[in-house]
C-alpha cells in the first residue's frame, strides 16, 4: 500500500536506500525538486527501479533518499 | 545561443532532470573530464546507446573503477551531443543517473545560479550541435570539443565528408577515433 511521504520523511524513514515512488509533487511545480510522493516500492535496487522507470511501469520512478555522498571528479587513466 | 535549465532546489549539488531521457537525473560535475552513466550499461543501451569497449579503467577522487565505454546521442535542453562518448560504471549511492562533465561545456559560458536554482548556458554561437571526441593527455583520457554545427543535418554531412577525423594527442600523433581506442585500451 502506498505511503505518502515528504522528501525529508523519506530520508528519515528509509535512509541511504532507493525507493520506488509515484504521483510526485514538485516544489513550485518546477518539475525537478521533489516535495512529496507516494512510496510504492521498498527494497528494489537502483537498476530494477530504473528499468521500471525506462519502461514506464505504473509511472514509478527511482529515488535515492539521502543526499549524494560520493566524492566525484572522474578522469580516465590507462 | 542561451538556455536555462531548472536545478533541483533541495540538492546540495547541481542536478537537472532530463524529461526526454525518461526522467533521468543528471549531476553537473565541474571536476569531471568524462560523462558517466552511473548505472547498468544495458539500461543505457535501452536508451539508444551503443557499446564501444568493455572493461575500461577509470580513476578519480572516488578511486579507481571499471566501466564500459558507450556512444549515445544526448540532449541537454536545446543542445545536442551527437555520438557522445560516455562511460557506464555502477554508483549505487548517488541520486542521479548521469554525470555531466565540465568538458561537455567547452567553449561555453555556464553558470550555476545557486540562488535561483538555475543552470544558465551560453554557447556564444548559434551552434547547438556539439561533437565530443576522446583525447589522450599522457595516459589520461577525456573528451574535448571537436566540432560545432548549426543542426544535425550539417553534422551528418560533415561527418560523412570526413570519415576519419583526426585526433591529435599531446605527443603530436594524429589518430582516428578507432585507432585511439585501440591504443588506449
Amino acid at each position: 500500500m502506498a505511503e505518502r511521504l515528504t522528501r525529508e520523511q523519506m530520508a528519515k524513514k528509509y535512509p541511504n536506500q532507493w525507493l520506488g515512488i509515484k504521483n510526485v509533487k514538485y516544489k513550485n511545480d518546477d518539475g525537478i525538486t521533489l516535495e512529496s510522493a507516494d512510496v510504492v516500492d521498498i527494497g528494489k535496487t537502483k537498476e530494477e527501479l530504473l528499468a521500471m522507470q525506462i519502461a514506464g511501469t505504473d509511472g514509478i520512478i527511482g529515488w535515492y533518499t539521502t543526499e549524494n555522498n560520493l566524492q566525484l571528479g572522474l578522469v580516465g587513466v590507462l | 545561443m542561451q538556455l536555462t535549465l531548472q536545478l533541483d532546489a533541495t540538492s546540495r549539488r547541481p542536478v537537472v532532470k532530463l524529461d526526454w531521457f525518461n526522467g533521468c537525473r543528471a549531476l553537473l560535475d565541474t571536476g569531471a573530464l568524462f560523462p558517466v552513466w552511473t548505472s547498468d550499461g544495458k539500461l543505457l543501451q535501452q536508451l539508444g546507446a551503443k557499446l564501444e569497449k568493455e572493461e575500461v579503467t577509470f580513476g578519480g577522487f572516488g578511486g579507481k573503477a571499471k566501466g564500459s565505454l558507450y556512444r549515445v546521442d544526448f540532449r541537454l535542453g536545446e543542445l545536442v551531443f551527437k555520438d557522445m562518448p560516455i562511460v557506464a560504471t555502477d554508483m549505487k549511492d548517488l541520486n542521479c543517473h548521469l554525470i555531466l562533465s565540465a568538458t561537455m561545456f567547452d567553449k561555453m559560458i555556464y553558470e550555476i545560479d545557486a540562488v535561483n536554482h538555475k543552470l544558465n548556458i551560453d554557447t556564444r554561437d548559434n551552434q547547438p550541435v556539439r561533437l565530443l571526441k576522446i583525447s589522450d593527455d599522457n595516459g589520461k583520457i577525456s573528451v574535448y570539443l571537436a566540432g560545432t554545427y548549426e543542426n544535425v543535418e550539417e553534422y551528418t554531412q560533415t561527418v560523412a565528408d570526413n570519415t576519419f577525423i583526426d585526433i591529435v594527442d599531446t605527443n603530436g600523433k594524429s589518430l582516428s577515433d578507432e585507432d585511439l581506442i585501440k591504443e588506449l585500451f
